[in-house]
């Protein structure tokens, strides 16, 4: 049974995926793609949720956790890689 | 298998949320560690939800749900906020950027042009030298010229003309350079021949001048400094206002100085005598507002004979 928040959670994801791509555009990021893909992992997980309690229940809860892992992989690496580059640029400056 | 997925998520997420606070902690601007603290929430309440998929002796399943479904709506808000403040911030640095090339562009062109501008002086000089070494009178005469054409320029407002004027004026002549001396210097009347050869100066002038792209702009006025207003000038015959504008000021200022100086052919002539040449002239060999000009300016006292007229003239 399909429920509430998450029908809340994906139809506010699929509203902001327009924002997210425009803003995407503009943002100055080392690794920048690992970004989309942890976003659209979370949007594809959102959805997995809900497919869920229609088809394939047992596939897409794999799906949505799988999704989840990904999206985590994803955020963990593009976290690193700036806060390495931020260590980085305060060692070019000598500080 | 899905146990592992969970547990890599957490680790992932938690890993993410150990940067986000990291950098908050070293951010200097206050703006960044708002943007870090976003970061840090939106992989906290990930964290939070992954250990709540992993966590099997989590108390109850609908425990879970209230939690962890909930707190995911919050995720993409915050992640879009923050890549709004990312963005907002990338914005800024790429105009300050921008203004940093426009500045270090700025000083490099202010670097060449000085350059140029020592260069150009440094050629001007040369070729001033050249001009005296070669024939003394035409130097005086030179600097005849630049005086008279700048004082008329500035008299028709002509402000950003007049360092044109003076290197022009300057200049003007020194085609002269490449005629023999029993032409140039002969104190008597000149031959056809002669006369030919002389009358090739202002184009020879011009080649001198145009060849060193740096002084290209005096060319014009150089090359066409003998036309006349009628026509009837050398070496293009050009008339009226087709005749460059610097031209016909170097026109009426070489006129009035050869005239009021001695020529190895003949006396100089007074003010008043070359007053009245040039009136006379006025509409026929000069332009009629150059003439007015020089006259308003020889009629106020501005202009009389130059400050060179007794420096050595041969």
């Amino acid at each position: 049974m399909v429920q509430q928040s998450e029908i809340i959670a994906l139809v506010l994801a699929v509203a902001l995926t327009p924002m997210v791509i425009w803003t995407y555009s503009g943002i100055d990021l080392p690794r920048k793609p690992l970004l989309a893909v942890g976003l659209l992992a979370m949007l594809g997980a959102y959805a997995a949720t809900v497919a869920e309690s229609f088809v394939a229940p047992a596939l897409c809860n794999l799906l949505e956790h799988g999704l989840f892992a990904l999206a985590g992989v994803c955020f963990a690496v593009l976290g690193i890689t700036v806060l390495l580059r931020r260590l980085a640029t305060d060692d070019e400056d000598g500080r | 298998m899905i146990r592992v997925f969970d547990i890599i998520a957490t680790v992932g997420f938690g890993v993410a949320l150990v940067a986000a606070v990291a950098l908050a902690i070293a951010a200097r601007k206050p703006s960044t560690r708002r943007l870090a603290l976003l970061v840090v929430t939106a992989m906290g309440i990930m964290t939070v939800v992954s250990l709540y998929h992993s966590m099997s002796w989590f108390p109850s399943y609908g425990a879970e749900d209230l939690t962890e479904d909930y707190a995911q709506i919050l995720f993409l808000p915050l992640m879009l906020y923050a890549m709004g403040a990312l963005y907002a911030r990338s914005e800024a640095e790429r105009a300050e950027r921008a203004r940093a090339s426009v500045d270090a562009l700025s000083s490099r062109l202010a670097a060449s042009l000085e350059e140029l501008s020592d260069s150009r002086l440094r050629i001007l000089q040369s070729l001033s030298a050249a001009v005296d070494a070669r024939d003394h009178y035409t130097a005086v005469h030179s600097l005849g010229v630049a005086d008279y054409s700048v004082a008329i320029g500035a008299s028709l407002g002509l402000h950003d003309r007049l360092g044109t004027l003076e290197q022009a004026g300057l200049l003007h002549d020194i085609g002269k350079i490449a005629i023999a001396d029993a032409i140039l210097l002969k104190p008597g009347p000149l031959t056809e021949s002669e006369y030919a050869e002389i009358r090739r100066h202002p184009e020879v002038s011009a080649e001198i001048i145009g060849g060193g792209s740096v002084l290209s702009d005096l060319t014009a006025g150089i090359r066409h400094h003998h036309e006349r207003w009628d026509g009837h000038g050398y070496p293009d015959g050009l008339a009226g206002e087709g005749i460059p504008l610097e031209a016909r000021i170097l026109a009426v200022a070489d006129a009035y100085d050869a005239m009021t100086t001695d020529r190895p052919y003949r006396d100089s002539m007074t003010v008043e005598r070359a007053r009245t040449i040039l009136l006379m002239e006025r509409g026929k060999q000069f332009d009629p507002s150059m003439v007015d000009a020089l006259i308003a300016l020889i009629d106020q006292g501005i202009v009389t004979q130059h400050a060179y007229a007794d420096s050595g003239r041969r």
